[in-house]
C-alpha cells in the first residue's frame, strides 16, 4: 500500500495504479518514454502521434477485431522497430486479425503472410502479383518486393555522389526542448539527411528552428527567441514539401496542378471551330459555367442525398463523367475532345503533344518524377502520399532552384524501395537545378544516398539533443558513438549489396542499448 | 509487468487459446480467411484475395499500386460499414459520409478499426497526457486519493469520505465539496483563468512595435498607430505628455512607458485635432493606447495568433500567472493538495512536473 494511504482505500488505489500502468506501459514499449505528459500534441512528430494512437488501441485488449494499420513504422528509428513488432504481434496474439500496409522490411519479414499488389502504380497496378509467407515471397520471381526482402539495395551503387566542401548553412540554438547550445551545419547544394531515434531533436532542430528562423530572416521579422545565430549562405527561399493530399475535391487534377491544362484549353480555344464562335479558353474548363456539364457542375459525378443514409456518389447521368457540356465536347483537336485529353495518361499526352511546346514543358516534370502513368484528369485528392509529394516537387522543377532550401519531413513515408529510388532520382534533379535539400528520415536506402548525414541522439527526450556524428554516410557508419552508424555499417557493408539478407538485424545483437 | 495487469491473461493461457483456435481452424470449425471477391475500389482490378484471419498480414507494393485501396478503402471501409449497420440510421448518417467500397462480396469480415498513416494534428488543448489518456487516470487519483484542504485551511488526509458528495472537515466542521476529477483538468474546471488552460498566451512583442526608433511618433514610429482609426491614440499620447516630434529613441523612459503601457492614472483624456472637416474631438482611455490584442487573442482556443490581424507583432509567451508552474496552470484554489509519495514513484513519468500544477484544494 502506497505510503500515507489508509487501508480502506487499497482496492481503489490498486485499481487506479493498475489503470495508470496500463496506459504508461504501451508508451514505453513503443519507445515514447522520453515524452513528458504536458508536451503539446501539436508539437509531436507524425510517428509519435500515430504511436500514441496505437497505444490506446492496444490498451483496449479486444479480441476478434480486424485492425488495419497504415504504415505504423513511420518515423520509427530502426532501434524502435522491435517494440512496434511486439505490439503488433500482441494484437494478433489476443485473437485479432491485423492487416498492415508497410514498407519497413523488418516488419514485413515478421508478418505471418504477405500480399503484394502491383506490378506498377495507378492503371498498371491493382492486381495481386504475389502472396505467401515472407520466405515464399523472397523466392517468388513474380514478386517485386521479394529481392528487397532478400537484401537487395534499392539505390544503385553507381549513382554519382556530390563531394563535400563548399559552403554551409549554419544555425546555433540556445534552448529548445532537449536542444541546448547546439550548432548544426548543412552543406549548400547537397542532400543532407538527418537521422536519429524518435525524440532525439531532429524535428526541433529543423522544423522548429531552422525553418522558422530562416523564414523570419527572409521576411524581415525577429528571429525566434531560442535561435542564437543563423547563417543562410545566400538561401533566399525555404520550401517545405509534405505528402498531404493535394486539393480538396475532384476539381484539382494533375493537369491543373502542373499548369498544362491552361495550355490545353488555349489550344482548344485556338481551334477554328472555337475561334469562329469567339470561344475563349474558359469555355474548355469544367470549372466555368460555359464549359461545365450543367447537371453535375463539372464534377463528373453527383452526390445523392438519401436522407437517412450516407450520401451516394453516382456518375453524372448527363455527361457520364465527361464533366463538360455537349457544346464544348463538340470541339475536337486532332480527333480528341477536351474530355478525351483529360483521360490521357501523362505519358500518352507527352507523345501526342510533343510538338506543342508549352503543354509538353508543363507535363515533362510530372513524367520526370515518375508519375507518367497518372491520367491528366485524375482527381489529385485520391493520389497516394508519395504521389502527392512527387507532384508537388514536379511543379517546382521548371525553374532554377539556386538559393532554395527544400525541407522534407520523412519523405520515405509510404514508399516502396523502388519509390525511394525514384525519390532519390527526383532529389538529384532538384540538386542539379541548384537546390539545397534537408530530409529527416529513417529509411536506410535514403540515408545511405545522402551526401551529408547528421546523426542525432543518443536517445529521445532528455537522453537526446546531441549531434553524435556528421559526415558522409560512410564516415557516420564508422563513427564511434553514432546510433544510426551500426545499422548503416550493416547496410553499406552488405556483401555485394544484392544477395545476402543482411538487412540491419534489429534485436539480433545490434541494438546499441 | 504485462501479466500483472488486470484483465490480461498470462502468456501460457494465451498460448492455449491460440492452440485451441488453430485446432478449430484446422478442423474447419471457424473461418480461417477473410474472402475478398471482386474488389474494384480505385485502381483495384477485380481483386480476389484471401486474407488470413487471426494473423498479421503485410500488404506491400509500390506507391499507387493499390495497397491502401485494399487495406483501407476495402477491408476497413467495409468493416466499418458493417459495424455502423448495427447503429440507428440516424446516428449512422451523422457518423460517416464514407461510401461502401466497390466490391462484390467480403466474407468473414470482423468489425474493423484503423490507424491512419498521418493522424491529424491535434488542437492546442491536446497534450501527450490527454492523447494517451494518462491524465484522466491522474485526475481521478488526485481527486480520490489526494489530501484536500478545507475552506479554513485544514488538511484532510486521504479517506473514503472523499467518496461522498460533501466532505465535513473533522477539525472545524466546515462542509465543502471535494474537488472532482474535472477540477484537475486544464480543459475543464481546472483551467487557469489567465490562459484558459492553454498554457501559453499571446502577448505583444514590444520590440516589434517600434521598428525604427530613429523616427518620431508623428513620422510613424509606433507601427500599430499607423493604421486607420488608430492615429487618434497618437493625440491621446500627446495629451498625456508624450512629445510627438522627437525621435522615439530620444524619448524619456516615462514617455515610452506611456506609449507602451498607457498612462498610470487610467483617466480619460480628451484630445482634439484639426481635420479637413474642421476640429473634431475624440476620447480615449489612457490604458488602451495600444490595441487590446491580449484580451482578444487569449480567449480563442485554436491558433490564437491567427485571429489577430497584427499577429506579426505578437509572441507566444508561456503563461506565468501562478507561481511554481509555467504551463496550463490551475486556478489558485487547486494548488494545495498532495499525492501519496509512493503512488508518485509508481509512475515516475507523470508525477515530477505534473504534481506541482495538478495538486489542488476544492474550487470555491
Amino acid at each position: 500500500m502506497p505510503g500515507g494511504l489508509p487501508a480502506e482505500l487499497s482496492r481503489l488505489t490498486t485499481g487506479l495504479l493498475a489503470e495508470l500502468d496500463g496506459r504508461l506501459e504501451p508508451l514505453l514499449d513503443l519507445g515514447l518514454s522520453y515524452l513528458t505528459l504536458d508536451r503539446p500534441g501539436d508539437s509531436l512528430s507524425t510517428g509519435e502521434r500515430q504511436r500514441i494512437e496505437l497505444t490506446s488501441t492496444v490498451r483496449a485488449s479486444t479480441t476478434g477485431m480486424l485492425y488495419v494499420l497504415d504504415e505504423p513504422s513511420v518515423g520509427l528509428h530502426p532501434s524502435n522497430v522491435l517494440g512496434l513488432r511486439d505490439t503488433i504481434a500482441a494484437l494478433a496474439r489476443n485473437g485479432n486479425s491485423v492487416v498492415v500496409v508497410e514498407h519497413e522490411r523488418d516488419l514485413i519479414r515478421s508478418a505471418d503472410w504477405v500480399i503484394e499488389l502491383g506490378p506498377g502504380a495507378g492503371a498498371e497496378g491493382g492486381t495481386v502479383i504475389a502472396q505467401g509467407t515472407p520466405a515464399q515471397l523472397e523466392a517468388d520471381p513474380r514478386s517485386v518486393m521479394g529481392p528487397f526482402l532478400a537484401g537487395a539495395a534499392a539505390i544503385p551503387d553507381d549513382r554519382p555522389r556530390r563531394s563535400g566542401g563548399g559552403e554551409h548553412i549554419s544555425i546555433e540554438i540556445a534552448d529548445l526542448y532537449n536542444l541546448h547550445d547546439l550548432t548544426a551545419a548543412f552543406p549548400v547544394n547537397r542532400l543532407t539527411a538527418l537521422a536519429g531515434p524518435s525524440g532525439a531533436g531532429k524535428t526541433a532542430l529543423v522544423l522548429d528552428s531552422l525553418v522558422p528562423a530562416a523564414r523570419a530572416r527572409l521576411s524581415g521579422f525577429a528571429q525566434p527567441g531560442h535561435v542564437r545565430g543563423l547563417d543562410l549562405r545566400g538561401i533566399r527561399q525555404v520550401v517545405q514539401i509534405d505528402a498531404s493530399p493535394i486539393g480538396l475535391n475532384t476539381r484539382s487534377t494533375p493537369a491543373t496542378y502542373c499548369g498544362a491544362f491552361d495550355h490545353i484549353r488555349a489550344m482548344f480555344a485556338g481551334s477554328e471551330y472555337a475561334r469562329r464562335r469567339r470561344w475563349k479558353a474558359g469555355h474548355f474548363s469544367f470549372n466555368t459555367r460555359e464549359g461545365q456539364c450543367p447537371t453535375c457542375r463539372g464534377l463528373g459525378h453527383i452526390d445523392l442525398d438519401v436522407q437517412y443514409l450516407p450520401d451516394i456518389a453516382v456518375s453524372c447521368p448527363a455527361c457520364h463523367g465527361a464533366r463538360f457540356n455537349d457544346a464544348t465536347l463538340a470541339v475536337s483537336v486532332d480527333g480528341l475532345t477536351v474530355a478525351d485529353v483529360l483521360s490521357l495518361s501523362v505519358r500518352d499526352a507527352l507523345k501526342r503533344f510533343a510538338d506543342q511546346a508549352p503543354i509538353a514543358a508543363a507535363l515533362r516534370p510530372v513524367s520526370e518524377v515518375g508519375l507518367d502513368y497518372l491520367r491528366l484528369g485524375e482527381p489529385t485528392p485520391s493520389l497516394s502520399g508519395g504521389e502527392s509529394q512527387r507532384l508537388r516537387i514536379a511543379s517546382r522543377l521548371r525553374s532554377s532552384q539556386r538559393n532554395t532550401l527544400y525541407v522534407f519531413d520523412e519523405p520515405s513515408t509510404g514508399l516502396h524501395p523502388l519509390d525511394v529510388a525514384t525519390l532519390v532520382g527526383v532529389f538529384d534533379r532538384l540538386l542539379d537545378a541548384g537546390a539545397t535539400i534537408i530530409v529527416i528520415d529513417h529509411d536506410l536506402d535514403l540515408l545511405a544516398a545522402a551526401d551529408h548525414l547528421v546523426d542525432m541522439g543518443p536517445g529521445g527526450g532528455p537522453d537526446g539533443g546531441h549531434i553524435l556524428a556528421a559526415g558522409t554516410p560512410e564516415e557516420v557508419s564508422q563513427a564511434a558513438g553514432s546510433v544510426t552508424g551500426p545499422w548503416l555499417a550493416d547496410y553499406l557493408g552488405r556483401p555485394g549489396r544484392s544477395s545476402e539478407p543482411g538487412w540491419p538485424a534489429t534485436g539480433r545483437g545490434k541494438d546499441p542499448e | 509487468m504485462v501479466s500483472s495487469r488486470p484483465g490480461t491473461e498470462g502468456h501460457s493461457r494465451l498460448q492455449d487459446r491460440a492452440d485451441l483456435l488453430e485446432e478449430r481452424r484446422l478442423g474447419g470449425a471457424i473461418p480461417a480467411v477473410i474472402g475478398v471477391r471482386g474488389a474494384r475500389h480505385n485502381n483495384l482490378m477485380d481483386v480476389d484475395v484471401d486474407v488470413p484471419l487471426w494473423r498479421t498480414v503485410a500488404v506491400v507494393g509500390v506507391s499507387g499500386s493499390g495497397k491502401t485501396s485494399l487495406a483501407m478503402g476495402t477491408l476497413y471501409a467495409e468493416g466499418m460499414q458493417r459495424f455502423l449497420e448495427g447503429l440507428s440510421t440516424y446516428s449512422r448518417r451523422r457518423l460517416t459520409q464514407a461510401q461502401r467500397p466497390d466490391v462484390d462480396r467480403i466474407e468473414h469480415l470482423p468489425a474493423a478499426l484503423a490507424l491512419r498513416q498521418r493522424p491529424r494534428i491535434p488542437g492546442p488543448r491536446s497534450t501527450v497526457g490527454t492523447m494517451s489518456e494518462v491524465l484522466s487516470v491522474l485526475r481521478l487519483m488526485m481527486s480520490r486519493l489526494g489530501s484536500h484542504v478545507c475552506p479554513n485551511g485544514h488538511r484532510l488526509g486521504p479517506s473514503v469520505s472523499t467518496y461522498a458528495a460533501e466532505v465535513v472537515c473533522p477539525v472545524c466542521g466546515a462542509r465543502f465539496e471535494h474537488p472532482s476529477a474535472e477540477s484537475f483538468a486544464f480543459n475543464s474546471y481546472g483551467a487557469c483563468p489567465a490562459c484558459q488552460g492553454l498554457g501559453v498566451r499571446s502577448e505583444v512583442d514590444e520590440s516589434t512595435l517600434v521598428a525604427d526608433p530613429g523616427k518620431t511618433i508623428e513620422e510613424g514610429a509606433v507601427l500599430p498607430w499607423n493604421s486607420g482609426g488608430r492615429r487618434l491614440s497618437m493625440y491621446a499620447a500627446r495629451e498625456l505628455g508624450v512629445r510627438l516630434d522627437v525621435p522615439y529613441e530620444s524619448l524619456t523612459d516615462g514617455e515610452r512607458d506611456i506609449v507602451l503601457h498607457g498612462g498610470r492614472s487610467g483617466a480619460r483624456s480628451d484630445c482634439a485635432r484639426t481635420g479637413t472637416s474642421g476640429p473634431s474631438s475624440c476620447r480615449s482611455t489612457t490604458t488602451t493606447l495600444l490595441p487590446p490584442w491580449n484580451g482578444r487573442c487569449a480567449a480563442t482556443t485554436s491558433a490564437p495568433a491567427a485571429w489577430c490581424s497584427a499577429s506579426s507583432l505578437l509572441v507566444s509567451a508561456r503563461c506565468a500567472t501562478a507561481p511554481g508552474c509555467d504551463r496550463r496552470h490551475f486556478p489558485h484554489n487547486s494548488m494545495a493538495a498532495t499525492w501519496p509519495t509512493s503512488a508518485r514513484s509508481a509512475s515516475p513519468n507523470c508525477a515530477t512536473s505534473q504534481q506541482v500544477c495538478r495538486a489542488g484544494s476544492p474550487p470555491s
